[in-house]
């Protein structure tokens, strides 16, 4: 896989992935959205949370500097909605890469100490498999203040590291017999060095691919929670709160709804081609 | 003068699989001498990488070791991880047989080298750096500066293996294993690869194992030879004497197996006929005796005891013998 003469792993991961269309403009789509979420609500008078009384629940396109209209309390959607997608990608990211640190830590572990420490630590992420994520999550979010979503995804990043884990222990059991690591366990190097400096950089592909398709997953699962009402908290807006909100209105007020949606459903079928990008450009074997 | 460097006494090395205990290596002995250079020879399975493997702590889980193999005053076999850490890498090193695989693919050659520095010797990165392309330059590996932030797949094989001896020899070990180390590459690269190893030797006094199948590398570069068969040496005796009158039927029967430059070229080579036995199914008496035209009821039913003479040969019916 490495023996590509005189370019190296990466030269060739990043040709491969500059030659898949989709997954650049996936990745120029993502970086314009993420710039237009921390810039945007700047260029906008109105503040996220102040109510304009004399425009209340007006359509996008009206007389005013209401860009994409206000809601039902006179809020402005066009810096509501930007603030969403801020707070939904910095949960995504957030609980990512918590989920990135636990399940590579653990999953390198098991698979590269193999015997009854791996089968101790896989059954354990059997039996959380087996646990109902909801169920985890409601209990977490009972626990925690509930207007810190910050804490609740650095929990919910916690417990869904599970998948990670398991697709590290596997790279890193077909690399634990590979030559190079006897090589370095000959040479003295202990066991945590092997494991950080020899295994963690050889899993690096799968790992990132995986994390890239962890981070829609996680904004979808924020907007779920905010659409019970478990995750972000009014006055703050996250695309999943949005669209709970607007979904309440939709017939009398369907912007309320499509703005938001369409943010979300950009931002998540953006990663997933990045990530499909991604997964081709680093392991091609699969394709 | 001479000091014993590597001690090895009763070595057996047992593998407990589904199809019960299977004997890979037994009773293997050795002394290896400041600046020596032993050749171990076997076909596959006869036992010789098992036996350094286990020398230096890189069997899998299922492998129990026996006897002990002692480096100056330290045991290397059941004295915990730690310390064998300390050992391996700085004063016992091994170098094997694929340099494709065997080096780090994400790792410039630098790195690999310096790690070891690191770890064993303490230095800093940079003084690191700095022995390492002079162990580079030692190795003889050409625009050395250039190589040290080159990646292994930029390297070709003979580069490579140069490279995994740099390793090896980062920290000043007392003794270097090579484990077929010529193997994966073709012939020109193999003659310089030796040469280079029996020098850095000289220089080095250093204790030298060389494990191969090939007679002709032994030839070349070994004081010593101990051949093995069945997981156990058969014979073992000054390089002169075992490449021109081997005593055992088997090593006999590797060389004429094998041509040679000096010998009247009209003769045919002739294979050792049959296969070499599984370890898991290991002849009764003597293990060779199923290929072996001079066996007889003792050589199926007894094993041959180590008889001394010009070389040490186990067999019944040592050639020379009264």
């Amino acid at each position: 896989m490495t023996d590509n003469a005189h370019r190296g792993f990466w030269g060739d991961a990043w040709r491969r992935l500059a030659r898949n269309r989709a997954a650049i403009i996936a990745a120029i789509v993502i970086l314009l959205v993420t710039l237009v979420a921390f810039a945007g609500p700047a260029f906008s008078p109105h503040a996220f949370d102040a109510i304009d009384w004399d425009n209340m629940a007006v359509a996008p396109g009206g007389p005013n500097d209401h860009w994409l209209g206000t809601d039902r309390l006179g809020r402005d959607l066009y810096v509501r909605t930007l603030q969403g997608v801020q707070i939904s990608l910095q949960i995504g990211l957030l609980a990512t890469l918590v989920s990135l640190c636990i399940g590579v830590a653990w999953g390198a572990t098991a698979g590269y100490l193999g015997g009854k420490i791996d089968e101790v630590m896989m059954r354990i992420v059997d039996v959380l498999y087996s646990l109902p994520y909801i169920f985890i999550v409601i209990i977490l979010s009972t626990l925690f203040d509930r207007g810190n979503v910050y804490v609740l995804f650095l929990a919910i990043g916690a417990v869904g590291w599970l998948t990670m884990a398991r697709i590290v222990r596997g790279q890193t059991m077909s690399l634990r017999r590979r030559e190079f690591i006897e090589a370095a366990v000959a040479g003295g190097v202990s066991t945590p060095a092997i494991l950080l400096r020899h295994i963690v950089p050889n899993v690096v592909g799968p790992v990132i691919i995986y994390a890239t398709l962890t981070i829609p997953q996680m904004i979808l699962f924020e907007s779920f929670l905010s659409f019970l009402g478990l995750g972000v908290q009014e006055p703050q807006a996250s695309l999943g709160s949005l669209i709970n909100e607007g979904a309440q209105e939709m017939e009398s007020a369907a912007w309320l709804l499509l703005v938001p949606a369409s943010f979300l459903v950009t931002l998540l079928t953006c990663f997933n081609f990045l990530g499909d990008g991604l997964r081709d450009a680093l392991d091609p074997r699969d394709r | 003068m001479n000091r014993t460097l590597l001690s090895i006494r009763e070595l057996s090395v047992r593998y407990s699989t589904p199809d019960g205990i299977v004997p890979a290596v037994n009773d293997f002995s050795l002394d290896l001498q400041a600046g020596e250079c032993v050749g171990i020879v076997g076909e596959s399975g006869a036992g010789k990488s098992q036996s350094f493997l286990a020398v230096m702590g890189l069997l899998p889980g299922n492998a129990t070791v026996g006897g002990t193999a002692t480096l100056g005053s330290e045991s290397l076999l059941g004295c915990g991880i730690d310390a064998l850490n300390r050992l391996r890498g700085a004063r016992i090193a091994m170098i094997f047989q694929d340099p494709m695989t065997s080096l780090t693919p994400h790792m410039r050659v630098g790195e690999q080298i310096a790690e070891s520095l690191v770890l064993h010797k303490g230095l800093s990165q940079t003084d690191a750096m700095a022995r390492a392309l002079d162990l580079l330059q030692q190795v003889q590996v050409t625009d050395a500066r250039r190589r040290l932030h080159q990646y292994p797949h930029e390297l070709s094989g003979g580069m490579r293996q140069r490279v995994m001896i740099a390793v090896a020899l980062a920290c000043d070990p007392e003794v270097l294993i090579a484990d077929e180390p010529t193997t994966a590459l073709d012939v020109t690269v193999q003659a310089q690869i030796l040469s280079l190893l029996a020098e850095l030797k000289r220089e080095r006094r250093m204790g030298l194992v060389l494990v191969t199948h090939d007679l002709g590398v032994v030839a070349g570069v070994a004081d010593r030879v101990l051949v093995m068969y069945g997981g156990r040496v058969v014979e073992s005796g000054a390089v002169g004497e075992m490449l021109v009158s081997p005593r055992h039927p088997y090593t006999r029967a590797l060389l004429r197996s094998m041509p040679r430059i000096d010998d009247d070229r009209t003769a045919p080579l002739t294979a050792i006929p049959g296969q070499p036995p599984s370890p898991a199914k290991l002849p009764s008496g003597c293990a060779f005796h199923p290929r072996c035209a001079g066996a007889d009821a003792a050589c199926r039913d007894q094993l041959p005891a180590m008889l001394e003479g010009r070389t040490r040969a186990a067999c019944h019916h040592p050639e020379g013998a009264s």
